[in-house]
């Protein structure tokens, strides 16, 4: 099925859709707690041999899964790992947890803990375009000057997807770059003078430049 | 005169911690600052029960500070309280220390018996209430592994997580672009979704992971409208510490390498002792774009992961993947990846993805070709520095043409091809700036080209709180070559982070009219970061650019929460 013939039921699942991230956000919030807030349906995750013998220093005496209201835990000081953006503010237990030593995970690097939604084609160092507050890429009109493929004129305002059909899923694959291959529209629309009958399909550069297609000239 | 001088140090005697004797063995019992009383001083947690007395002395060692001293004036069962001798800072909770104990001290023999525990108490008073003065009854769970006296919680069995209760944690976003470029609002947009894994959901210990967005895009591929993509509606079973075998299925990112894409079908993980893994999966795997429609190729695959130890500074991975199209056999993939990633030296990463013709290659015989590859040398030094070099192999890269306009000839499938050869260097410069500089080279089937940038990032520049990076960039391009300079401003304050950017570039087009080869092009973006509440981050931004005398801009919003 096409884009195009989707439209009836997929007004209806905007709705479906909207309504199940506010159910998700609430429900998040009324059973996920605060930041360094023990939630006794988890029970003692992490082992506590190593911790001072003190309870009282991060419990409080009579509901032990609320920490008290001074507990700082260091983590750079304590582990060497210093938590910075999003992650000072993750709860504890998005990391340790089940999956086992976090130590294991952290030596991989981001791939560690977060899946690859760039599915291995960028590599592995995700802070070059992404920050740890949220998961926005940030710089990628400055990275396209390292490439064959600069962004110029109107380029500069180009959604990623419109070149990049994988981008809403991760997929940045280097694409062709002759002007063809996003501007089949444009192409087609192209009837005076009529380029496809014509056979102009191809170097377009000898006419146009990046920045209108009006302008267009004839050499 | 003399008999204060005498008093003073008779003063300072008594004030001194007492050290063992000299001769005298020293036994160290590691401790650390459980709470800082600035008026008496630090609180330990060792006492009498680990033969801690008063007077005996303590040292600290602060992270980043000289070590300090201390001595014991008053402890009880747990705890001591440990006055810091000297003009030593008062170190903080969580520091580690030692106290030092004579060799010779001993417990005290037990009144009765052999073992040193303790006493056993008195029966419970009515209703099983404790009577004043009365000791608490001995804990006798040895199912949990749990020692008279030892700490409450040493050796107990967590929680399964089929035992835990159902929770949700994630993400959801919402996103708005408004463009406005020369005569349309084209590739203006609207994303609302989220990311949630609802925990233990059904009683058995899994997850349900969903990941889904509406969007609205003005145009992309020619057509205008909203879509719902579904990114994953997976349930995950096992794979935790108390489980080695891991299975999900549903739609997902395949979890064991996600070099394999998305999957609409299982897969099943198993990981050994040793630490290697290995796993196999089956379904069908949707086109990667933005319909994401599924159901055409269907996939096989098997992979193998070995670990040198538990810490995986060395990873070999191999994987074969079987792809059937409407029930053809259409792809035969071999993937390879190495990770080296050892600390403090070289580390190196790979990934290759090797095609099998097993009998179309070219002239119909079988034949092998890296299609992708991703190889990557990189180093971090502890001053700041690093590098980093990594090489890039695509062939076949994307080709989005329509049958019937522009049909694509065998001829460009076989030239197709894009190589890119990148250096980053970076440095830490004195007072937090920053020196770097990128460096690359590529080669496609018709040009070859190449880019420079070198930047200095200033610390402090014109505020405490701000940095300034100056950016001078150059490159031989597809159809274009460019000289530019980029200057980007960031300030960093409580509640509010906003930075302003400008971008000046010059470009000549070789292949354009003489009269229309030149561009020059501005672009000037201004960015807000606040938090809007708890837990959620917002990116305001404005951009004008200006170029041939057309002026386009955008408007937009990033809105992040996190639950």
């Amino acid at each position: 099925m096409t884009r195009a013939n989707r439209g009836p039921w997929v007004r209806r699942l905007w709705l479906l859709a909207a309504g199940l991230v506010v159910v998700a956000c609430v429900s998040g919030r009324q059973v996920s707690g605060t930041l360094h807030r023990w939630w006794a349906g988890l029970g003692p995750v992490l082992p506590h041999e190593s911790f001072p013998a003190d309870c009282s220093l991060c419990h409080v005496g009579d509901r032990w899964n609320i920490l008290v209201s001074s507990f700082r835990f260091d983590h750079a000081k304590e582990t060497g790992v210093p938590l910075e953006g999003a992650h000072a503010e993750a709860l504890c237990l998005r990391c340790h947890n089940d999956r086992g030593p976090v130590a294991q995970f952290q030596a991989r690097g981001c791939g560690g803990c977060h899946e690859d939604v760039h599915q291995g084609f960028l590599g592995t160092r995700c802070t070059e375009c992404h920050q740890q507050e949220t998961w926005r890429a940030v710089g990628m009109i400055e990275k396209h000057e390292q490439t064959r493929f600069p962004l110029i004129g109107s380029h500069l305002g180009v959604s990623c997807v419109r070149c990049h059909p994988g981008a809403l899923v991760g997929r940045y694959v280097p694409i062709d770059a002759r002007c063809s291959t996003c501007h089949q529209r444009d192409l087609q629309n192209a009837v005076n003078p009529p380029h496809l009958g014509l056979g102009w399909t191809d170097h377009c550069e000898r006419c146009h430049t990046p920045t209108k297609w009006e302008h267009g000239s004839v050499r | 005169m003399r008999s204060r001088a005498g008093l003073l140090l008779a003063l300072l005697a008594l004030a001194a911690p007492r050290l063992p004797a000299q001769g005298e063995g020293v036994r160290r019992v590691a401790c650390r600052v459980t709470a800082v009383d600035p008026g008496k001083g630090v609180l330990i947690d060792r006492g009498t029960r680990d033969l801690v007395k008063e007077g005996d002395a303590v040292e600290f060692r602060p992270r980043g500070a000289a070590p300090v001293t201390g001595r014991v004036t008053a402890v009880t069962d747990r705890s001591a309280t440990v006055e810091v001798v000297g003009v030593g800072a008062m170190p903080p909770t969580g520091t580690r220390g030692e106290v030092l104990l004579p060799e010779g001290r001993k417990a005290p023999a037990p009144e009765a018996g052999g073992e040193a525990v303790p006493p056993v108490p008195d029966k419970p008073g009515p209703g099983g209430e404790e009577g004043p003065g009365r000791t608490p009854p001995t804990f006798r769970n040895q199912d949990e592994g749990f020692r008279q006296g030892q700490p409450l919680l040493v050796g107990m069995r967590p929680r399964r997580p089929a035992e835990r209760a159902t929770r949700v944690v994630g993400r959801g976003w919402f996103i708005g672009d408004l463009v406005k470029d020369q005569d349309d609002w084209d590739n203006s947009l609207v994303r609302l979704g989220s990311a949630a894994t609802i925990e233990n959901p059904f009683g058995h210990g899994g997850n349900l992971g969903v990941d889904f967005e509406f969007n609205y895009k003005t145009e992309t591929n020619l057509v205008r409208g909203t879509d719902l993509l579904v990114r994953e509606l997976a349930y995950d079973m096992g794979g935790t510490r108390f489980d080695a075998d891991g299975f999900v299925f549903g739609r997902f990112l395949q979890r064991g390498l996600p070099e394999l894409q998305y999957l609409d079908g299982a897969e099943w993980i198993h990981r050994t002792e040793g630490g290697d893994r290995y796993g196999a999966s089956a379904g069908f795997m949707p086109v990667p774009d933005e319909d994401f429609d599924t159901g055409d190729d269907f996939q096989l695959a098997l992979w193998y992961e070995w670990v040198d130890s538990l810490e995986e500074e060395l990873v070999l991975t191999a994987a074969y993947q079987k792809t059937f199209h409407h029930g053809n056999a259409d792809r035969d993939l071999l993937l390879a990846k190495v990770r080296y990633l050892p600390r403090d030296a070289w580390r190196f990463q790979g990934n290759l993805w090797v095609d099998f013709y097993l009998a179309n290659g070219d002239a119909g015989k079988p034949s092998v070709e890296v299609t992708e590859a991703w190889l990557s040398l990189s180093r971090d030094w502890d001053d700041g520095s690093g590098t980093d070099l990594t090489f890039r192999h695509s062939v076949l890269p994307y080709m989005q043409r329509f049958e019937f306009v522009v049909p694509i000839t065998f001829q460009e499938l076989l030239d197709s091809r894009y190589d890119v050869l990148s250096l980053d260097l970076w440095s830490a410069d004195q007072g937090d700036g920053r020196t770097r500089g990128t460096f690359a080279a590529w080669i496609d089937e018709d040009d070859v080209g190449g880019s420079a940038e070198v930047g200095e990032e200033f610390a402090r520049l014109l505020s405490v709180y701000s940095t300034t990076e100056l950016s001078l960039y150059g490159n031989v391009a597809k159809g274009s070559n460019g000289l530019g300079a980029r200057l980007w401003h960031r300030v960093t304050g409580p509640g509010l982070n906003w930075s302003l950017l400008y971008d000046f570039s010059y470009r000549h087009f070789p292949s354009i009219a003489d009269d229309r080869d030149d561009l020059l092009q501005h672009r000037a973006r201004l960015t807000g970061d606040l938090d809007p509440w708890g837990g959620a981050d917002l990116h305001l931004y404005g951009e004008a650019r200006l170029y041939d005398e057309e002026l386009t801009w955008s408007l937009g919003f990033y809105l992040q929460w996190r639950f």
